[in-house]
Formats: C-alpha cells, structure tokens, sequence
C-alpha cells in the first residue's frame, strides 16, 4: 500500500516537472500597445491563418489586417490588441482618438486621420462519398467584414472575435463603434463598414443550397456611427 | 508474487526519480550573467549582440542585439542586465537621454532586437510523425532628441516575451513578426519509415506581423509582446 502511495507521488512530481518544463499553457501570440502623443501615427498589424484537418477534409484560414494613420495629430492615443489561441481562435479590440493639429504659421498641412480594418474567414470542405452510396457535395463559405474610417476628429473603437477552432465552431463578429471625442459630441469625416458573405453548402446533400449577401452601411460629415457584424457558420461535417 | 509486485514498484518509482533528474541535468548549460550602469555627457555607444542555437532535435534558437548611439548629451545613462540560465535568456534595459541643445549634432539612436526559434520532431503514436517550425523577432528602435525607455525580455526553448515602456521626442518604431507551422509525417515510432519518409503534409501555418511607430513629436508608448509556438 505504502510503495503504491510513492508511485502515486511520483508520477505526481514527474507531471508537475513536465508541465513546469513546458511553461505557459495558453499558448499563441498575443500583443498590445498603447500610443499617446502629437506628430504621426501609423501603425500596421495583419495575421493569417491556416489549419488543414484531414480527418474533416477541410481548410479553414483566417486573414487580420489593421492600418492606423494618424498625420499632424494633436493628443492623441492609439491602443490595439491582438490575441490568438488554438482554443478560442482570433481577437482583436482597437481605440483611435484621433485629435488633429490645425494648420498653422507656415504648415499649410492640418492633421487627418485614416484607419481601415479588415476581417476575412475562408473554409472548404471537400465532397466525399461511401461506395455507392450518393455522394456530398463539397461545401465553402467566404466572409469579409470590414470597415473604412477617415476623418479629424474621431474617437474610433473596434472588436473582433474569429472562432477558428478543431471542432464545428466557425464564426465571425465585428463590432465598430465611432463619435466624437467627448461625450455629446460628433466625428468629423466619413466612414463605411461593410460584410460580405457567400456561401455554398453541400452539407445537406444538395447542390443548389448557395446564397450570397454583400451590405455596406456609410455615413459622412458629422455623425455618429455603431455597426455589429456576426456569422455564424450552419455547415455540418460528418 | 507480492514481494515480486512490490520490487516492479520500487524500480517504476527509481525510473521516475532519474527521469525528473535526467531532463533536470539535460536542461542546464554555460551561463552568462551581466550588468553595467553608464552614466555620461558627451556620447556613449553600446553594442551588443548574442546568439544560440543547437544542432540537434529539437533545434531551438535565441537572439539578442541591443546598439545605442547617444550624441552630445547633457545626460546619457544606459543600464542593462543580461544572463542566460538553462538556455533562458532575461534582458532588462533602461536609458534615459537629454541631449545639449547648445550642440547642433545631438539624438539619440537606440535599437533593441529580439528572437526565438524551434524546429521539433516528434514519434507520436499510429506511425504519425509531428514536425512544428516557428520563429519570432520583437524589435524597438528610436531616433530622438529626449527619451526614457525601459524594456525587459525573456526567451526561452522558442517562446519570448517583451515589455516596453517609454516616453520620448522624435521617431520611433516598434515590430513584431511571427511564423509558424506544423506538419505530419509518416514514422514507425522507432526513427524507421513507413513507405516514403518524405510524405509530410502542412497541417496549419500562422503568421503576424505588427509595426507602430510615432514621427516628429512627443510620444508615451507601452506595449507587451508574447509568442509562444501554438502547439505548446
């Protein structure tokens, strides 16, 4: 009894070494940074991912990218996130205040501010057949969701989720939200932000079973603008 | 029979002690360990640069490079800790530059550069071969005329992890750029093939990159950087 409970503590310790040895298991790449300041700002982030799983016969990828340009700003702030997990999938959050400088003495330049976002999610599975029984057609969905954003005075907030994940999870959420810099108060310039969506699914057994959906919403001048985009994928893999 | 199963046992329990011990002994190598505090008017250059790898599976990599230019300073310091424990390596940087504005020459130019690597090979079972390859540069570089920066980094077995905190006047840029992929091959376990050996198939690649950078005015800039191969 007495050697079996040394065993126990054993195999105990030889598996909080290999967890110590093998460090942090929220593993992925993650990053955040914060920029106050005056002058130009640019910042330029994009991800890409892909998973190849055999045993669903399938490809899904995801494609980031994020552009901030901020010119002649006067105090102002940029903060972006990005965090990626095996688990979870993609997350980014983003905050522009952009508070531009105007022309003055001899710089004939005021500031302005441009910033575009785009979120992309891609997946094919392939057809497959038993014998002779009927074959499934092969299934794929694209989504784009995106949003473009220039202007002088802004306070500019964004959120991504991707769910990416081994099992049937897959879907898409863009939220943007954009106003003035204080409370009551507008943004000045223009901004759009859009999805894209096709979709063919075989799953079902059918062929015919394809839509597609493009949207695209755009205010200008002075305004106050709030937009979610979700997806969620209704694909069945065997 | 009880005598005999209590001796299987002991010889599991002793196997499990040298095994803890074995990749305990296994894991520690050379260390280097330093720091130094400069303080100067006047210019002040630091140039460093370190580099690991091993040869063998798993090949894990770790690259470090720090390089200071400070010109005609009012004050100029640079503290800097390195060391490499076990194949870990930890940096931590502080510097702090006001340059003579009687002088027309002055800035000051940093650069501060990192990165992890690891290509693995690993049996798994049903004659599956697992093969992940990543790696990963975090860098900080500035050209100012005032700053105070202060970074710390760690590195170890193809993971890193970098946090800054800085203000200052003038450009700066901060990068970051990880890959990363996993493939599988066809292996019997015992280092031998089943069919062909170079039957490897890509089963997911990720890669991110990220720049942001300030131009021609006062900045304030913190940011936290982590990369870890996702099959960890």
């Amino acid at each position: 009894m007495n050697t079996r409970r040394w065993v126990i503590i054993g195999a105990m310790i030889a598996i909080f070494t290999l967890f110590y040895a093998i460090g942090s298991v929220n593993a992925g790449v993650s990053f955040s940074y914060n920029l106050t300041g005056n002058g130009d700002i640019k910042a330029n982030d994009n991800y890409n991912g892909k998973a190849i799983s055999e045993a669903k016969s399938s490809l899904k990828e995801v494609q980031y990218s994020f552009n901030a340009l901020g010119i002649n700003s006067d105090n102002s702030s940029l903060y972006h996130s990005l965090s990626t997990t095996k688990a979870k999938g993609l997350e980014t959050n983003s905050i522009f205040n952009f508070n531009y400088a105007a022309a003055e003495g001899n710089s004939t330049e005021g500031g302005v501010m441009d910033m575009t976002e785009n979120i992309g999610l891609t997946s094919i599975y392939s057809g497959y057949g038993l014998g002779l029984l009927p074959l499934i057609p092969a299934s794929c969905e694209e989504v784009n969701a995106y949003s473009k954003l220039t202007g002088t005075n802004v306070l500019a907030a964004t959120i991504t989720e991707v769910e990416i994940t081994d099992d049937d999870q897959l879907g898409l959420q863009y939220k943007i939200d954009v106003g003035g810099q204080k409370e009551g108060y507008w943004a000045n310039g223009k901004v759009s932000a859009g999805v894209r969506v096709y979709v063919v699914d075989g799953s079902d057994g059918r062929f015919e079973s394809k839509w597609s959906y493009e949207e695209e919403s755009t205010a200008s001048g002075s305004f106050e603008f709030y937009k979610v985009v979700g997806y969620t994928s209704k694909i069945t893999t065997p | 029979m009880l005598g005999g199963e209590k001796q299987k046992m002991k010889k599991i329990v002793l196997f499990l002690i040298a095994a803890i011990l074995l990749s305990l002994a296994t894991a520690s190598s050379a260390s280097v360990r330093f720091s130094y505090g400069a303080d100067t008017t006047g210019r002040m250059t630091v140039d460093e640069d370190y580099r690991f790898n091993t040869q063998v599976n798993p090949i894990v990599g770790s690259r470090y490079s720090l390089d200071l230019t400070a010109r005609n300073s009012e004050n100029a310091i640079c503290n800097h800790d390195f060391s490499v424990e076990d194949r870990e390596v930890t940096t931590e940087t502080g510097v702090l530059y006001l340059g003579d504005t009687l002088k027309m020459l002055r800035g000051l130019y940093l650069d501060e550069k990192s990165g992890a690597s690891l290509i693995i090979e690993e049996n798994k079972t049903d004659n599956k071969t697992f093969v992940g390859c990543s790696d990963s540069t975090i860098g900080f570089s500035a050209r100012v005329g005032l700053l105070q920066f202060a970074s710390a980094g760690r590195i170890n077995n193809g993971t890193q992890m970098y946090d800054i905190a800085t203000t200052g006047r003038g450009n700066f840029d901060a990068d970051l750029y990880a890959a990363s992929s996993e493939g599988e091959g066809q292996k019997n376990g015992e280092g031998g093939c089943v069919g062909n050996c170079n039957e490897y198939v890509l089963r997911s690649t990720e890669r991110i990159s990220s720049h942001v950078g300030g131009r021609f005015g006062d900045f304030n800039f913190t940011a936290r950087y982590d990369v870890t191969p996702p099959w960890m």
